[in-house]
């Protein structure tokens, strides 16, 4: 994979109306391979809708987004279907798991569309729920449900690996050890991260710190120490 | 002041869920719309049906019975009946004769003055038309052969026969160029056509029923004078006028034909319609004690074949409305019960906030029942606009194919029409109220709390390696059993449709079984004919053997004989005097015992072995019951004409008879021209396709119904299907949006989709397949047409043709449906809160 880089982006609601909102305006930074990255920014700041744009799920209004040598912000319908399921594993604040499959068949269901994913059962054991997965998303506690889209996420093996507030809908406790995971991944597995977050103190973990406010980036920093998620107080 | 404020708030609220939800609110409105129309239309249709016949029977003053007897020159029995009838009855006597016009059997009925029973109406005249003066011919059949100038009737002279070797002597008095046309075999008389006109008693345009033509009795004697100036001398003339008054007491002798008298009918014209069985008792009775009985049949209105055909229809246009719309409202109730659910279903939360702010229970159940209540009244009233108006449209178009009715106007069903709303309403509100009762009974906490799933895994589907159609199956296969009673619906639904698509196909195949089987059993022959002046049998064989090419002729004889049952009241029934061992009639059955169709064992209440009492030819007889035999059409009772109780075999004379013809030789069609052209003895002649035609004729009403359910299954088919996709569709749009982020396929998620919907089709389906038969059975039981007996069948191509109608309908829309995935905005749809 080629490095990452977002190059004048914006993304604008509306344009040209009375109601017309700049959600990006002139976002620009790098991604750095095999590592953490922190977006910082308070509620409504933009920071979902460039996950968005990251994740092929939704597209800037201008700008480029370069994957490599590819722009992804001129990707197709089709091409920007194959680029969430080839390079993109997504995690959400609010799981989003498919309610009538078991965890393992969630997982099941994201390797079953790439050509090399990883060990469903592997996968399970990193994030902890080897002995869970028979289990439906409505059975699991919120910590459990949201390692299991972790899970799903990672058994496609990604280029890259985003993440909109995975610990908004948990507790402390149960975040830190969702934080210590995704920072695993990056650290130990060498995969890029990137977490978009409002709670500062996660940011401690990531090796860049993006901040952004209405909608454009004030500080984008290199974190030389970055802490272990089990040392952050929450 | 607060309380109207948030039902006013509550109300807003709907209207808005309305402008989301509205293709699924259309479902609603469509389904409901549907079905009403359908009810109230096929209701609207039955009355405007029945006000055609009515004021067809009004305006032509349809007769009480018909009388008719041998030819007569005088009035006593038109005397003697008039003393049978009340002051206020009426009765017109005429001369009906067959004939020949533009090649085709026709009823001449001649009668001294415009008859006011059974008279012309919607007569379009010219000025030479009057009272004594008139020649009307039917308005189709003159249309059809474009009969508004002079025109030709040839008629038998059979009846001169027997003065042969008089009329013979007439040659000496033949004009030059002319010829003794009294001693030919027909007569072919003209008259100047002054009129056309629609008749009752010639309603139906069955290719089978001969038209009728009106004419006075001046105009019949001045044709004749015509026809003897120009063929013989003034002479032969005055011989002719003498041979007439003198031997057969018609005219004065010298061509003045004012007090003529010639008559064979009696039509009878009762102001209490109901009294004409006592009536007709009464003439059969006079007729009987008369020194010389010259009755031939006495038939009520009810027992004409016209009437009966049409009375059917009628009778089935009224039937129709409740058994087939009754399996719609199911289906609308289904789909307005499944939409509702799945509405509160998804609404649960929102039950409970609402509960958890404090508003009150009834304003939550008035908030859901005023919306289905306002869609299902928006449906409403479309089929009720929609309905009377274009359904006796459609099947008018049809009616006016088979029968002449007075010009149809718009009919609402008051009556059904507001029962239909109240019923709807009523329907809407309990659904509604069962629906929402169950989230507001819960506590608000429970309601704001999404609800597990409430199955357990099972064995078979917790494979290791498992592909993703494997898991699209598997999802769907669980969304069936999580939502148990929505897929219940969706199966209840699809059921209907289906066993509407067999039921109304079943029916077409029950007609053509019933006439296949027919013309194996009873009909297998490539003429069937009917002659006016019965016949010995060796005659009626060798009258008809000697045309080219027919190989086979067997005559039998077509009457009616009252039969009873030990003390049990007779019933008059079509019976057939048949040879033994007949090669059409199939039916075996020893000489002394009689064969019974199973329609008229019914009627008569008898079993193989019970004995019938009747009397033919004089013969008090007491038979046994040898055969009870099966028959769509052919409902009779079978006597062999060797039978030992009919002591004088030798008087057995025959009006009908079979005929078989060699296929290499003569095309049945081709027979058929030639013994018709030949003749004037025949009353009817039908080849087999004719009697297809005439059955099809007879069963068309109910037809025509089942041609209009079928459609309007398919309609209600694409409705449920959509509805239920749609719902499909919303219901999982969260999961449609992470399977995109995940990085599936518009196709994969479609086939997911799809999957679901599709299984539950082929549930419903088959079991449609399956409910199809009894539903049959109860709509041909409810639908009894009285000459017939259904001998119920449904092809396997009926079942195919059901199965791949649904199935197809089904895959389109789901697979149309689900392509919209594409359009699923993934940011949207998975920013809501779970």
């Amino acid at each position: 994979m080629g490095k990452i880089k977002i190059n004048h982006i914006f993304k604008i609601y509306n344009q040209g109306q009375d109601n017309e909102v700049v959600a990006l305006n002139d976002v620009s930074f790098e991604l750095d391979e095999g590592k953490l990255t922190i977006i910082l920014g308070a509620s409504g700041a933009g920071k979902s809708t460039l996950l968005n744009i990251l994740g092929g799920m939704d597209n800037a209004t201008s700008g480029e987004f370069l994957l490599g040598d590819k722009d992804v912000a001129k990707y197709s319908f089709k091409e920007l279907s194959n680029y969430r399921r080839n390079d993109i594993g997504f995690i959400f604040q609010f799981y989003n798991l498919l309610p009538n499959l078991t965890a393992k068949e969630n997982i099941d269901l994201s390797a079953s569309i790439v050509s090399s994913p990883l060990n469903t059962d592997e996968v399970l054991k990193l994030v902890g729920l080897e002995k869970r997965g028979n289990n439906f998303p409505s059975q699991l506690s919120g910590g459990e449900q949201q390692r299991v889209a972790i899970a799903r996420a990672i058994v496609k093996n990604p280029t890259l690996l985003l993440c909109d507030e995975p610990t908004g809908a948990l507790d402390s406790k149960t975040g830190a050890s969702i934080i210590k995971l995704l920072y695993d991944v990056a650290n130990v597995h060498n995969r890029t991260v990137v977490i978009v977050t409002h709670n500062s103190e996660i940011a401690k973990c990531g090796q860049r710190i993006i901040r952004i406010a209405d909608g454009q980036i004030v500080e984008n920093t290199i974190n030389e120490h970055p802490l272990d998620p089990s040392e952050v107080k929450w | 002041m607060k309380n109207t404020k948030s039902i006013r708030l509550l109300f807003k609220m709907g209207l808005r869920k309305i402008k989301e939800n509205i293709l699924q609110f259309l479902a609603i409105i469509a389904i409901g719309a549907i079905a009403v129309t359908l009810f109230v239309g096929l209701q609207s249709n039955a009355y405007v049906f029945e006000k055609q016949v009515n004021t067809a029977y009004k305006d032509g003053n349809l007769s009480s019975l018909w009388v008719t007897t041998n030819i007569t020159n005088n009035d006593n029995d038109k005397t003697e009946l008039q003393k049978l009838i009340g002051q206020e009855d009426s009765i017109e006597s005429r001369l009906l004769v067959p004939g020949k016009l533009a090649n085709n059997n026709v009823y001449i009925a001649v009668s001294d003055k415009l008859p006011t029973i059974n008279s012309p109406y919607n007569v379009t005249k010219s000025d030479s038309a009057t009272e004594t003066n008139f020649a009307y011919i039917d308005n189709n059949y003159a249309n059809l052969y474009k009969l508004d100038k002079d025109f030709d009737i040839i008629f038998s002279l059979s009846a001169l026969a027997p003065y042969k070797s008089y009329i013979s002597l007439l040659d000496a008095f033949v004009k030059q160029g002319g010829k003794n046309v009294l001693s030919q075999d027909d007569a072919t008389l003209t008259f100047t056509c002054n009129g056309h006109m629609n008749l009752a008693e010639n309603i139906e345009k069955s290719l089978y029923s001969s038209s009728y033509v009106l004419i006075s009795k001046d105009n019949v004697f001045n044709a004749l004078k015509k026809l003897l100036n120009d063929n013989y001398t003034n002479w032969g003339i005055t011989i002719i006028y003498q041979f007439l008054h003198s031997v057969l007491n018609i005219g004065d002798g010298t061509g003045n034909f004012t007090d003529a008298k010639l008559y064979n009918q009696y039509l009878i014209k009762l102001k209490d319609n109901s009294l004409s069985s006592q009536t007709k008792e009464k003439i059969r009775n006079y007729f009987s004690s008369k020194a010389s009985n010259n009755l031939i049949i006495c038939t009520t209105y009810e027992q004409m074949p016209f009437y009966i055909t049409l009375n059917n229809d009628v009778t089935q246009a009224r039937q129709f409305t409740y058994v087939f719309p009754f399996v719609f409202f199911l289906v609308a109730i289904l789909v307005i019960l499944t939409t509702i659910s799945q509405m509160v279903y998804k609404e649960r939360t929102q039950i409970g906030a609402m509960k958890s702010i404090g508003v009150p229970n009834y304003q939550v159940y008035g908030h859901y029942i005023i919306l289905t209540n306002l869609l299902v009244f928006i449906g409403t009233l479309i089929g009720e606009i929609v309905g009377p108006l274009l359904i006796p449209k459609i099947l008018g178009k049809k009616y006016e194919i088979i029968y002449t009715l007075p010009a149809s106007s718009y009919n609402f069903p008051i009556l059904e029409g507001l029962l239909t709303l109240v019923f709807f309403l009523g329907v809407g509100t309990l659904v509604t109220y069962l629906v929402t009762r169950r989230e507001i009974t819960r506590k608000p906490v429970e309601s704001l709390r999404p609800l597990p799933p409430r199955f357990k895994l099972s064995s078979a589907f917790n494979k290791d390696k498992e592909k993703v159609t494997f898991l699209s199956l598997k999802m769907a296969i669980r969304n069936i059993r999580f939502n148990k009673v929505k897929s219940l619906m969706v199966v209840l639904g699809v059921l209907g449709c289906t066993s509407l698509l067999v039921c109304g196909y079943g029916i077409e195949d029950t007609i053509v079984h019933g006439i296949d089987h027919d013309i194996a059993y009873f009909n297998n022959c490539d003429i069937l004919l009917t002659i006016n002046n019965p016949k010995k049998e060796s005659e009626i064989i060798s009258s008809f053997s000697s045309y080219q090419g027919v190989s086979k002729v067997e005559p039998f004889n077509s009457t009616v004989i009252t039969y009873n049952k030990d003390n049990e009241p007779g019933i008059e029934l079509a019976s057939y005097i048949v040879v033994p061992n007949s090669s059409f009639y199939k039916v075996q059955f020893s000489p002394d015992t009689v064969a019974v169709s199973v329609k008229q064992a019914n009627k008569l209440n008898v079993k193989v072995g019970d004995y019938l009492n009747f009397t033919y030819l004089n013969n008090k007889v007491r038979a046994k019951v040898g055969v009870i035999y099966e028959a769509f059409f052919y409902n009779n009772i079978l006597i062999r004409n060797d039978a030992p109780f009919i002591s004088n075999k030798e008087s057995i004379t025959y009006t009908s008879c079979y005929i078989d013809s060699n296929v290499e030789e003569i095309t049945p069609e081709t027979l058929k021209k030639n013994i018709s052209q030949g003749r004037n003895d025949i009353t009817s002649i039908s080849t087999q396709q004719d009697f297809r035609e005439r059955i099809n004729s007879v069963m068309s009403g109910i037809l025509v119904m089942t041609t209009a359910v079928k459609v309007f299954a398919i309609l209600l088919a694409i409705v449920v299907l959509f509805n239920l996709a749609l719902m499909n569709f919303k219901d999982r749009s969260r999961d449609i949006a992470t399977l995109k982020v995940l990085g599936f396929s518009t196709l994969e998620i479609s086939l997911s989709l799809v999957f679901e919907t599709m299984t539950l089709t082929l549930f419903g389906v088959i079991l449609g397949l399956g409910v199809g038969y009894p539903f049959l059975l109860l709509v041909l039981n409810t639908n009894i047409v009285e000459i017939v007996q259904y001998l119920v069948m449904i092809k396997p191509l009926t079942f195919v043709i059901s199965f791949a109608l649904t199935f197809v309908v089904a895959f389109i829309i789901n697979f149309l449906l689900s392509l919209k995935s594409r359009g699923v905005n993934m940011v949207e749809s998975l920013k809501s809160v779970e």
